[in-house]
Protein backbone atom coordinates (compact mmCIF):
# COMPACT_ATOMS: atom_id res chain seq x y z
CA UNK A 1 0.00 0.00 0.00
CA UNK A 2 2.94 2.44 0.82
CA UNK A 3 5.12 1.45 -2.22
CA UNK A 4 7.87 1.87 -0.18
CA UNK A 5 11.69 1.24 -1.84
CA UNK A 6 13.68 -0.07 0.98
CA UNK A 7 13.83 -2.86 3.45
CA UNK A 8 14.33 -4.42 6.78
CA UNK A 9 17.56 -5.60 5.51
CA UNK A 10 18.89 -1.86 4.10
CA UNK A 11 17.79 -0.18 7.44
CA UNK A 12 20.26 -2.73 9.86
CA UNK A 13 22.73 -2.26 7.47
CA UNK A 14 22.19 1.78 7.15
CA UNK A 15 21.72 1.54 11.46
CA UNK A 16 25.32 -0.01 11.70
CA UNK A 17 27.03 2.54 9.35
CA UNK A 18 25.98 5.41 11.73
CA UNK A 19 25.93 3.85 15.12
CA UNK A 20 27.60 5.32 17.84
CA UNK A 21 28.08 5.34 21.77
CA UNK A 22 26.69 7.63 24.65
CA UNK A 23 29.38 8.51 26.18
CA UNK A 24 31.12 9.33 23.11
CA UNK A 25 28.56 11.76 22.52
CA UNK A 26 27.77 13.33 25.79
CA UNK A 27 30.07 11.86 28.50
CA UNK A 28 29.15 11.65 32.07
CA UNK A 29 29.47 14.82 34.06
CA UNK A 30 29.58 17.39 30.40
CA UNK A 31 28.45 20.68 31.43
CA UNK A 32 26.31 23.01 29.47
CA UNK A 33 26.93 26.55 27.98
CA UNK A 34 23.75 28.90 28.25
CA UNK A 35 25.39 31.72 26.67
CA UNK A 36 23.70 31.01 23.20
CA UNK A 37 19.77 30.04 22.88
CA UNK A 38 19.60 26.05 22.80
CA UNK A 39 16.26 25.97 20.07
CA UNK A 40 15.95 27.52 16.82
CA UNK A 41 13.23 30.11 16.43
CA UNK A 42 10.85 28.16 14.44
CA UNK A 43 10.97 25.43 17.19
CA UNK A 44 10.44 27.72 20.02
CA UNK A 45 8.05 30.20 21.33
CA UNK A 46 5.18 31.47 19.19
CA UNK A 47 3.97 34.81 20.22
CA UNK A 48 5.26 38.50 21.05
CA UNK A 49 6.50 38.68 24.69
CA UNK A 50 8.04 41.70 24.59
CA UNK A 51 8.14 42.27 28.22
CA UNK A 52 10.63 39.73 28.86
CA UNK A 53 14.71 41.05 29.19
CA UNK A 54 16.47 39.34 26.05
CA UNK A 55 18.25 37.75 28.87
CA UNK A 56 15.07 36.20 30.15
CA UNK A 57 13.89 35.34 26.26
CA UNK A 58 17.30 33.50 25.93
CA UNK A 59 16.34 31.69 29.28
CA UNK A 60 13.31 31.04 28.21
CA UNK A 61 14.49 29.40 25.00
CA UNK A 62 16.77 27.31 27.07
CA UNK A 63 14.03 26.49 29.37
CA UNK A 64 12.19 25.30 26.01
CA UNK A 65 15.38 22.87 24.87
CA UNK A 66 15.14 21.54 28.08
CA UNK A 67 11.40 20.14 27.66
CA UNK A 68 12.21 19.67 24.13
CA UNK A 69 14.67 16.99 25.28
CA UNK A 70 12.56 15.52 27.47
CA UNK A 71 9.50 15.21 25.66
CA UNK A 72 11.95 13.45 23.55
CA UNK A 73 12.91 10.82 26.42
CA UNK A 74 8.85 11.00 27.45
CA UNK A 75 7.73 9.95 23.96
CA UNK A 76 10.73 6.85 23.32
CA UNK A 77 9.05 5.73 26.76
CA UNK A 78 6.00 3.95 24.89
CA UNK A 79 8.17 3.86 21.25
CA UNK A 80 10.41 0.64 22.88
CA UNK A 81 7.60 -1.09 24.43
CA UNK A 82 6.18 -0.67 20.81
CA UNK A 83 9.71 -1.48 19.08
CA UNK A 84 9.77 -4.44 21.16
CA UNK A 85 6.41 -5.78 21.02
CA UNK A 86 6.40 -5.72 16.71
CA UNK A 87 10.09 -7.50 17.30
CA UNK A 88 8.20 -10.09 19.22
CA UNK A 89 5.24 -10.72 16.82
CA UNK A 90 8.16 -11.05 14.09
CA UNK A 91 10.19 -13.79 16.17
CA UNK A 92 10.73 -16.96 14.80
CA UNK A 93 9.69 -15.85 11.12
CA UNK A 94 11.61 -12.94 9.76
CA UNK A 95 15.21 -12.23 10.71
CA UNK A 96 15.91 -9.18 9.15
CA UNK A 97 12.71 -7.58 10.93
CA UNK A 98 13.70 -8.36 14.41
CA UNK A 99 17.30 -7.39 13.73
CA UNK A 100 16.05 -3.97 12.77
CA UNK A 101 13.24 -3.93 15.16
CA UNK A 102 15.47 -4.94 17.94
CA UNK A 103 17.83 -2.75 17.38
CA UNK A 104 15.29 0.03 16.97
CA UNK A 105 14.67 -0.52 20.48
CA UNK A 106 18.19 -0.82 21.42
CA UNK A 107 18.66 2.76 20.09
CA UNK A 108 15.33 4.54 21.50
CA UNK A 109 16.70 3.21 25.21
CA UNK A 110 20.23 4.84 24.29
CA UNK A 111 18.67 8.23 22.74
CA UNK A 112 16.35 8.01 25.86
CA UNK A 113 19.77 7.60 27.71
CA UNK A 114 20.92 10.50 26.57
CA UNK A 115 18.39 12.98 27.07
CA UNK A 116 17.95 12.14 30.77
CA UNK A 117 21.98 12.65 31.04
CA UNK A 118 21.19 16.01 29.18
CA UNK A 119 18.16 16.63 31.56
CA UNK A 120 20.01 15.80 34.76
CA UNK A 121 23.16 18.26 33.55
CA UNK A 122 20.70 21.08 32.96
CA UNK A 123 19.18 20.60 36.16
CA UNK A 124 22.37 20.58 37.71
CA UNK A 125 23.94 23.72 35.63
CA UNK A 126 20.71 26.13 35.13
CA UNK A 127 20.32 27.16 38.60
CA UNK A 128 16.62 27.07 38.98
CA UNK A 129 14.59 24.57 39.37
CA UNK A 130 12.84 23.90 35.92
CA UNK A 131 9.66 21.23 35.81
CA UNK A 132 8.92 18.45 33.07
CA UNK A 133 6.42 16.01 32.18
CA UNK A 134 7.03 13.01 34.32
CA UNK A 135 4.25 10.44 33.83
CA UNK A 136 6.11 8.30 30.76
CA UNK A 137 5.09 5.26 31.37
CA UNK A 138 1.60 6.33 32.37
CA UNK A 139 1.30 7.95 29.32
CA UNK A 140 3.06 4.96 27.16
CA UNK A 141 0.07 3.26 28.47
CA UNK A 142 -2.61 4.88 27.29
CA UNK A 143 -0.74 5.20 23.87
CA UNK A 144 -0.51 1.89 23.37
CA UNK A 145 -3.89 0.54 24.33
CA UNK A 146 -4.81 2.27 21.26
CA UNK A 147 -5.03 0.40 17.81
CA UNK A 148 -1.85 -0.66 16.61
CA UNK A 149 -2.05 0.80 13.21
CA UNK A 150 -2.79 4.51 15.02
CA UNK A 151 -0.07 4.25 17.43
CA UNK A 152 2.27 3.28 14.25
CA UNK A 153 0.91 6.63 12.73
CA UNK A 154 1.44 8.65 15.68
CA UNK A 155 5.46 6.83 15.56
CA UNK A 156 5.95 7.95 11.83
CA UNK A 157 4.16 11.23 12.80
CA UNK A 158 7.22 11.62 15.50
CA UNK A 159 10.11 10.24 13.59
CA UNK A 160 9.63 12.15 10.24
CA UNK A 161 9.01 15.45 12.63
CA UNK A 162 12.24 15.09 14.02
CA UNK A 163 13.96 14.36 10.94
CA UNK A 164 12.47 17.38 9.41
CA UNK A 165 13.28 19.60 12.90
CA UNK A 166 16.97 18.80 12.49
CA UNK A 167 17.42 19.38 8.78
CA UNK A 168 15.13 22.26 8.14
CA UNK A 169 15.52 24.14 11.45
CA UNK A 170 18.58 23.08 12.78
CA UNK A 171 21.55 22.12 11.49
CA UNK A 172 22.53 25.50 9.64
CA UNK A 173 21.24 27.76 12.61
CA UNK A 174 24.55 29.38 13.44
CA UNK A 175 22.87 30.87 16.53
CA UNK A 176 22.39 28.30 18.75
CA UNK A 177 24.48 26.16 21.11
CA UNK A 178 26.51 23.83 18.98
CA UNK A 179 26.28 21.06 21.56
CA UNK A 180 22.64 21.25 21.45
CA UNK A 181 23.10 21.06 17.40
CA UNK A 182 25.39 17.79 17.99
CA UNK A 183 23.26 16.05 20.35
CA UNK A 184 20.38 16.30 17.56
CA UNK A 185 22.20 15.59 15.03
CA UNK A 186 23.13 12.37 16.47
CA UNK A 187 19.76 11.55 17.40
CA UNK A 188 18.57 12.40 13.56
CA UNK A 189 21.35 10.06 12.23
CA UNK A 190 19.53 6.95 13.84
CA UNK A 191 15.99 7.84 13.56
CA UNK A 192 16.51 8.14 9.60
CA UNK A 193 16.42 4.40 9.68
CA UNK A 194 13.61 4.34 12.99
CA UNK A 195 10.93 6.23 10.50
CA UNK A 196 12.19 3.52 7.52
CA UNK A 197 10.90 0.99 10.16
CA UNK A 198 7.67 2.32 11.32
CA UNK A 199 6.65 2.94 7.05
CA UNK A 200 7.64 -1.10 7.05
CA UNK A 201 5.56 -1.92 9.79
CA UNK A 202 2.70 -0.04 9.30
CA UNK A 203 2.91 -1.23 5.78
CA UNK A 204 2.61 -4.46 7.40
CA UNK A 205 -0.62 -3.78 9.52
CA UNK A 206 -2.23 -2.23 6.49
CA UNK A 207 -2.02 -5.00 4.61
CA UNK A 208 -4.90 -6.86 6.09
CA UNK A 209 -6.18 -4.01 7.73
CA UNK A 210 -10.24 -3.81 6.66
CA UNK A 211 -11.86 -0.23 5.87
CA UNK A 212 -13.42 -0.06 9.40
CA UNK A 213 -10.13 -0.94 10.91
CA UNK A 214 -8.54 1.85 9.32
CA UNK A 215 -10.92 4.34 10.39
CA UNK A 216 -10.93 3.62 13.71
CA UNK A 217 -7.10 3.74 13.76
CA UNK A 218 -7.45 7.65 12.06
CA UNK A 219 -10.12 7.97 15.23
CA UNK A 220 -7.77 7.11 17.49
CA UNK A 221 -4.58 9.02 16.02
CA UNK A 222 -6.48 12.35 16.21
CA UNK A 223 -7.21 11.33 19.64
CA UNK A 224 -3.93 11.05 20.47
CA UNK A 225 -2.99 13.98 19.07
CA UNK A 226 -5.45 15.82 21.13
CA UNK A 227 -4.24 14.20 24.05
CA UNK A 228 -0.97 14.97 23.57
CA UNK A 229 -1.93 18.56 22.88
CA UNK A 230 -3.36 18.66 26.54
CA UNK A 231 0.39 17.56 27.89
CA UNK A 232 1.63 20.53 26.03
CA UNK A 233 -0.26 22.91 27.68
CA UNK A 234 0.97 21.42 30.94
CA UNK A 235 4.56 21.54 29.99
CA UNK A 236 3.41 25.38 28.90
CA UNK A 237 2.07 26.00 32.76
CA UNK A 238 5.47 24.78 33.90
CA UNK A 239 7.77 26.65 31.67
CA UNK A 240 5.80 29.55 33.21
CA UNK A 241 6.95 29.07 36.74
CA UNK A 242 10.44 28.17 35.77
CA UNK A 243 11.03 31.10 33.74
CA UNK A 244 9.51 32.98 36.44
CA UNK A 245 12.29 31.21 38.91
CA UNK A 246 14.53 31.91 36.39
CA UNK A 247 13.93 36.02 35.86
CA UNK A 248 13.94 36.31 39.83
CA UNK A 249 10.46 38.62 39.35
CA UNK A 250 6.80 38.01 39.17
CA UNK A 251 5.12 38.13 36.07
CA UNK A 252 1.48 39.44 36.63
CA UNK A 253 -1.12 37.03 35.67
CA UNK A 254 -2.07 38.49 32.40
CA UNK A 255 1.52 38.33 31.47
CA UNK A 256 1.51 34.90 32.67
CA UNK A 257 -1.27 33.80 30.58
CA UNK A 258 0.76 35.47 27.57
CA UNK A 259 3.91 33.33 28.41
CA UNK A 260 1.72 29.71 29.32
CA UNK A 261 0.00 30.78 25.57
CA UNK A 262 3.03 31.35 23.05
CA UNK A 263 4.97 28.26 24.46
CA UNK A 264 2.02 26.20 24.33
CA UNK A 265 1.56 27.59 20.75
CA UNK A 266 5.12 27.20 19.96
CA UNK A 267 4.65 23.32 21.28
CA UNK A 268 2.17 22.57 19.16
CA UNK A 269 3.75 23.62 16.09
CA UNK A 270 6.77 21.86 16.96
CA UNK A 271 5.60 18.34 17.83
CA UNK A 272 2.14 18.49 15.85
CA UNK A 273 1.64 20.57 13.43
CA UNK A 274 4.97 20.10 12.17
CA UNK A 275 4.10 16.43 11.49
CA UNK A 276 1.18 16.99 10.88
CA UNK A 277 1.58 18.53 7.71
CA UNK A 278 4.92 17.56 6.74
CA UNK A 279 4.59 16.31 2.77
CA UNK A 280 6.38 12.71 3.72
CA UNK A 281 3.78 12.18 6.36
CA UNK A 282 0.95 13.67 4.20
CA UNK A 283 2.02 11.06 1.43
CA UNK A 284 1.87 8.54 3.33
CA UNK A 285 -1.58 9.18 4.48
CA UNK A 286 -2.90 9.78 1.47
CA UNK A 287 -2.11 6.57 0.35
CA UNK A 288 -4.24 5.16 3.25
CA UNK A 289 -7.17 7.14 2.75
CA UNK A 290 -7.51 10.51 0.55
CA UNK A 291 -10.48 11.37 3.40
CA UNK A 292 -8.28 10.14 6.05
CA UNK A 293 -5.38 12.56 4.80
CA UNK A 294 -7.47 15.27 4.42
CA UNK A 295 -9.24 15.13 8.41
CA UNK A 296 -5.28 15.39 9.62
CA UNK A 297 -5.03 18.68 7.58
CA UNK A 298 -7.75 20.08 8.34
CA UNK A 299 -7.36 19.43 12.54
CA UNK A 300 -3.60 20.66 11.74
CA UNK A 301 -4.98 23.77 10.26
CA UNK A 302 -7.09 23.96 13.56
CA UNK A 303 -4.10 23.68 15.83
CA UNK A 304 -1.98 26.53 14.06
CA UNK B 1 -12.68 -21.33 8.58
CA UNK B 2 -12.34 -23.38 5.17
CA UNK B 3 -10.57 -25.75 3.53
CA UNK B 4 -9.54 -29.03 4.53
CA UNK B 5 -5.91 -28.87 5.67
CA UNK B 6 -3.82 -25.44 6.64
CA UNK B 7 -0.76 -26.83 5.04
CA UNK B 8 -2.28 -28.38 2.32
CA UNK B 9 -1.43 -26.52 -1.21
CA UNK B 10 -0.42 -22.78 -1.71
CA UNK B 11 1.10 -20.18 0.34
CA UNK B 12 1.28 -21.75 4.11
CA UNK B 13 -0.29 -18.66 6.79
CA UNK B 14 2.98 -16.96 7.98
CA UNK B 15 1.86 -18.03 11.78
CA UNK B 16 2.06 -21.72 10.62
CA UNK B 17 5.73 -20.56 8.85
CA UNK B 18 6.79 -19.91 12.60
CA UNK B 19 6.14 -23.27 13.95
CA UNK B 20 7.52 -25.11 10.96
CA UNK B 21 10.67 -22.94 10.82
CA UNK B 22 11.21 -24.04 14.68
CA UNK B 23 10.32 -27.13 14.64
CA UNK B 24 10.91 -28.89 11.51
CA UNK B 25 8.25 -30.46 8.92
CA UNK B 26 7.25 -33.58 11.29
CA UNK B 27 7.43 -32.05 14.83
CA UNK B 28 5.68 -28.98 13.60
CA UNK B 29 3.23 -30.47 11.43
CA UNK B 30 1.90 -32.56 14.61
CA UNK B 31 1.79 -29.17 16.81
CA UNK B 32 0.21 -27.29 14.35
CA UNK B 33 -2.44 -30.23 13.63
CA UNK B 34 -3.04 -30.44 17.87
CA UNK B 35 -3.29 -26.86 17.98
CA UNK B 36 -5.34 -26.37 15.33
CA UNK B 37 -7.87 -29.75 16.73
CA UNK B 38 -7.80 -27.71 20.43
CA UNK B 39 -8.85 -24.66 19.20
CA UNK B 40 -11.76 -26.08 16.49
CA UNK B 41 -10.07 -24.92 13.83
CA UNK B 42 -9.32 -25.93 10.08
CA UNK B 43 -7.48 -22.98 9.05
CA UNK B 44 -6.28 -19.86 9.58
CA UNK B 45 -8.42 -16.87 7.57
CA UNK B 46 -8.83 -13.96 10.33
CA UNK B 47 -6.36 -12.51 13.27
CA UNK B 48 -9.15 -13.57 15.26
CA UNK B 49 -8.54 -17.47 14.07
CA UNK B 50 -4.70 -16.84 14.60
CA UNK B 51 -5.11 -15.55 18.39
CA UNK B 52 -7.23 -18.71 18.73
CA UNK B 53 -4.32 -20.94 17.14
CA UNK B 54 -1.53 -19.64 19.05
CA UNK B 55 -3.41 -19.62 22.66
CA UNK B 56 -3.95 -23.80 22.28
CA UNK B 57 -0.24 -23.69 20.78
CA UNK B 58 0.95 -22.00 23.59
CA UNK B 59 -0.82 -24.67 26.05
CA UNK B 60 1.78 -27.42 24.73
CA UNK B 61 4.46 -25.58 26.53
CA UNK B 62 8.13 -25.09 26.18
CA UNK B 63 8.96 -23.97 22.47
CA UNK B 64 5.19 -23.91 21.62
CA UNK B 65 4.46 -21.90 24.25
CA UNK B 66 7.19 -19.31 22.78
CA UNK B 67 6.12 -19.93 19.13
CA UNK B 68 2.18 -18.97 20.45
CA UNK B 69 3.08 -16.01 22.20
CA UNK B 70 4.77 -14.46 18.87
CA UNK B 71 1.76 -15.83 16.90
CA UNK B 72 -0.54 -14.25 19.48
CA UNK B 73 1.25 -10.44 19.52
CA UNK B 74 1.19 -10.73 15.91
CA UNK B 75 -2.29 -11.42 15.34
CA UNK B 76 -3.39 -8.63 18.37
CA UNK B 77 -1.12 -6.48 16.38
CA UNK B 78 -3.40 -7.54 13.56
CA UNK B 79 -6.56 -6.98 15.46
CA UNK B 80 -7.23 -9.54 16.88
CA UNK B 81 -9.51 -9.23 20.15
CA UNK B 82 -10.64 -12.60 20.83
CA UNK B 83 -14.64 -11.53 19.70
CA UNK B 84 -15.52 -14.06 17.12
CA UNK B 85 -18.22 -11.25 16.06
CA UNK B 86 -15.46 -8.98 14.59
CA UNK B 87 -13.16 -10.23 12.35
CA UNK B 88 -14.14 -13.85 11.81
Amino acid sequence: MLELDYDYASCVKNSEKVAWKLDDVMPEGTRLDFGRPFLPTALSARGDLSFLTADERRKLNQITGNAYLNLFGFVEEYIIALAVQHAEAEMFGDHDAIRALVRFADEEVKHQALFHRYVEAFRRDFGHECEVLASAAEVAGVILGKSPIAVMLVTLHLEIMTQAHYVECVKDDTAIDPFFIKLLRFHWMEESQHARIDALELDKLLSAATPEMIKTAFDDYLGLIDAFDGLLKAQAEMDARAIARAAGRTFDPDQTRQIVAAQHAGYRHTFLVYGMTHSTFLEDLAKISSDAAHRVSHRAKELS
Amino acid sequence: MAGSSPLAKGAIDPALTKVLNMMGPDRGRAAIADAMRRAALTSLQTPNDRLRFACALMESGGICAAIGRAIKIQAILHGANGDPSTND
